[in-house]
């Protein structure tokens, strides 16, 4: 019951995106295309979820005083390595992705749920948490990336589904269509959870 | 010389009976002697398409502040005024479809968001045309000649791109491709000189920015009556610059925001990417005008400055 | 003391161990993106040149040129990268040249951040094609001999001036009608 509630915190109640607020650095740049939400997404589950473990893992031997820089190798290892195998075998959605995967090294929510989270619980707990949280902030982003393509370009996945007389709305795909869409969903969000007022 | 109006006595004081409303709907009035040139010259669609934004507009407000439970406030004529502008600025081409998405856009955008009439750093018309501008750039610069119907550039754009100038007289009367109120620069000037006239706007503004442009042409080298008549300066200069909520206060501030304006206008057209730059040059100055305020505050009297 | 003895190992066994992780999949996906980017470079100057089916890297006055030849090893053309500066940052071009022909033989887009739906066209083929067959003669002017994308003057022109200049430059060693 604990995990299944550590695990759906990060969907839902504390998430990321929509809730917490963070690493939207690069949930407003790569949300362009479906595709790429989804495969951003996944990305920083593999590094949060790899790094929340072995965090967690270390949490007894790492020192206090020097454990900020001991979270950012073990976070920056994970995001290398996941930057040289999408380099290799994904060159296209790598292209796209450009320097946000080397980025989730700062990505808060990563140092986020090391600090908070991972290295004050055994690994199990931590491992449903970074993929909660991972999950969240992937649904999210491919939220916002659905709707941007769908209307900066009209089609989803790369499909067009827009009929031909669609006038694509140029401003979505740009920096401030990101903006526009996140914040009328954060908005939604807040709507759709609001507590009755006495 | 306005001075009197600062005056402040004790009281009992008399109400002058200005209003919110009544300062938008004589803006509103001085708004129609530009539409009006837009609608002779680009005929049935300049006219609908200035029902439509101001429809759009002000449904907008409505619903936006109906679904925030605060007081409806359309009668207050702003955003009537809005809607209007922003059929001034677009072009008489536009389907009617992405006007009613500008008006949305300048409206919930622009103005609600930031809680409504006052509290909004930017000209919330401009908002909208940036929006489309940005949105459907090419639909957004595509320009009817009102002579012939066909498309083709604007002044400004023939200027930049073939060195080609257009005579005066047809800049001064509108007969020029354009946007839909911009085009007709005797009518613009009339309806400005109702505003200052009535003391709701500053002659500061609309002289400091026209002046800034015309010195700054002769500087460079081009014609400056050319670039004082072409695209959307004047509308600019006297309905877009001196917007209450979102200009300097002071008289300084404004002759700061007009220079200002002015520079980033001549720059915009003479070395940037496109050729008009009156709205992104007024939205630019917006921002700055909470800086300029805090730089001009007036002396009180009998201030002795602190050492 | 004791304390900062400890945390200077766990710094360095981490440290240590993170080394070793990436060195090993430095070693597994290096020469997997060396051919990535060997291939996409290939295909871009097979795309410009057409009848080539290989590709030769030649270095010639600090210029890198690449030759295309068909597979009986005849020489069909030659490519090389033009760099432009758009409206957005800088555009990477493939041309192609036939030198004895004096023609362009093909204009790709490599890479650019023009804005989309508006310079981002320059990549469609519509506009690159035009470049196909085109006299290194020409003026390469935008809106004159050069067909501007609507709405993206200078993102077109900005294709047009790249190619024209490292064209001046690759005829100075490959002139019309002259061997390659």
């Amino acid at each position: 019951m604990q995990l299944f509630k550590d695990f759906i915190n990060g969907i839902w109640n504390e998430n990321p995106i929509f809730r917490m607020v963070i690493g939207i650095c690069s949930a407003l740049a790569v949300t362009t295309a479906a595709n790429n939400g989804i495969a951003m997404g996944m990305a920083l589950t593999f590094v949060l979820t790899c790094s929340s473990i072995l965090i967690s893992l270390l949490r007894n031997i790492i020192p206090a005083k020097v454990r900020i820089p001991c979270y950012i190798i073990v976070v920056a290892t994970f995001t290398t390595v996941v930057d040289l195998f999408m380099k290799a075998y994904f060159p296209s959605l790598y292209e796209v992705m450009g320097i946000f995967i080397p980025l989730i090294v700062v990505n808060c929510i990563v140092l986020a749920r090391a600090e908070a989270f991972a290295s004050k619980v055994g690994p199990v707990r931590a491992t449903a948490d970074a993929l909660g949280m991972g999950l969240g902030y992937t649904w999210a982003i491919t939220l916002i990336s659905m709707i941007r393509e769908l209307m900066g370009a009209g089609t989803l996945f790369g499909y067009h589904i827009m009929g031909e007389g669609f006038t694509p709305w140029t401003i979505m795909i740009m920096p401030p269509g990101a903006f526009i869409v996140m914040g009328i969903l954060v908005g939604l969000m807040n709507m759709i959870t609001r507590k009755p007022v006495e | 010389m306005d001075d009197y109006r600062l005056i402040t006595t004790s009281s009992p004081h008399i109400h002058s009976g200005e209003s919110v409303s009544r300062i938008m709907f004589n803006v509103a009035i001085a708004l129609l002697l530009p539409t009006f040139a837009g609608i002779y010259y680009f005929g049935f669609r300049a006219l609908a398409l200035v029902i439509i934004t101001s429809l759009s507009a002000i449904l907008t407000e409505a619903v936006f502040q109906k679904l925030r439970n605060k007081p409806i406030t359309i009668m207050d004529g702003s955003a009537l005024v809005t809607g209007m502008l922003l059929a001034l600025n677009l072009p008489p081409g536009l389907p009617y479809w992405m006007a009613v998405v500008g008006a949305v856009a300048a409206i919930a955008l622009g103005k609600q968001i930031y809680g409504g009439l006052g509290s909004n750093p930017f000209n919330p018309a401009l908002i909208g045309r940036v929006f489309l501008m940005i949105s459907f750039t090419t639909p957004m610069t595509t320009w009817i000649n009102p002579v012939d119907g066909t498309t083709g550039a604007t002044p400004l754009s023939l200027m930049k791109m073939q060195g080609i100038t257009t005579d005066y007289a047809k800049l001064f009367f509108g007969n020029v491709g354009g946007s839909l109120g911009e085009t007709c620069a005797l009518l613009i000037i009339i309806g400005g000189m109702y505003l200052i006239f009535k003391g709701y706007v500053d002659w500061k503004i609309p002289a400091s920015y026209l002046g800034t442009v015309a010195i700054l042409s002769v500087i460079l080298g081009q014609d400056p009556i050319f670039h004082l008549l072409s695209g959307g300066l004047m509308l600019g200069a006297f309905f877009m610059a001196t917007d209450m909520v979102t200009t300097p206060l002071s008289g300084p501030g404004k002759l700061i925001f007009g220079i200002g304006a002015g520079l980033l206008t001549v720059i915009i057209r003479f070395y940037g990417g496109y050729p008009e730059g009156v709205s992104f040059s007024i939205l630019l100055m917006n921002a700055f005008t909470p800086l300029i305020n805090r730089f001009t505050v007036p002396k009180i009297y009998g201030e002795v400055k602190a050492k | 003391m004791n304390q900062y003895a400890k945390m200077i190992i766990v710094l360095m066994i981490i440290s240590i161990a993170s080394g070793a992780v990436l060195a090993l999949s430095y070693e597994v996906t290096n020469p997997k993106i060396q051919e990535q980017a060997r291939q996409k470079l290939e295909e871009s100057v097979l795309k410009v040149i057409p009848g080539a089916a290989k590709m030769e890297v030649v270095q010639k006055e600090d210029m890198t040129i690449y030759l295309g030849l068909d597979e009986q090893g005849n020489k069909k053309g030659i490519a090389f990268k033009a760099v432009g500066s758009g409206f957005n940052g800088a555009i990477e071009l493939m041309v192609g040249y036939n030198p004895s022909e004096g023609k362009l033989t093909g204009v790709e887009i490599l890479s650019m951040s023009e804005t989309p739906g508006l310079g981002a066209k320059i990549k469609e083929e519509a506009f690159t094609n035009q470049f196909n067959g085109k006299s290194v003669e020409d003026k390469f002017i935008a809106k004159e001999d050069v067909q501007a994308i609507s709405g993206a003057t200078i993102s077109s022109t900005a294709v047009a001036k790249a190619v024209k200049t490292s064209l001046d430059n690759v005829m100075k060693i490959y002139p019309v009608g002259g061997d390659f």
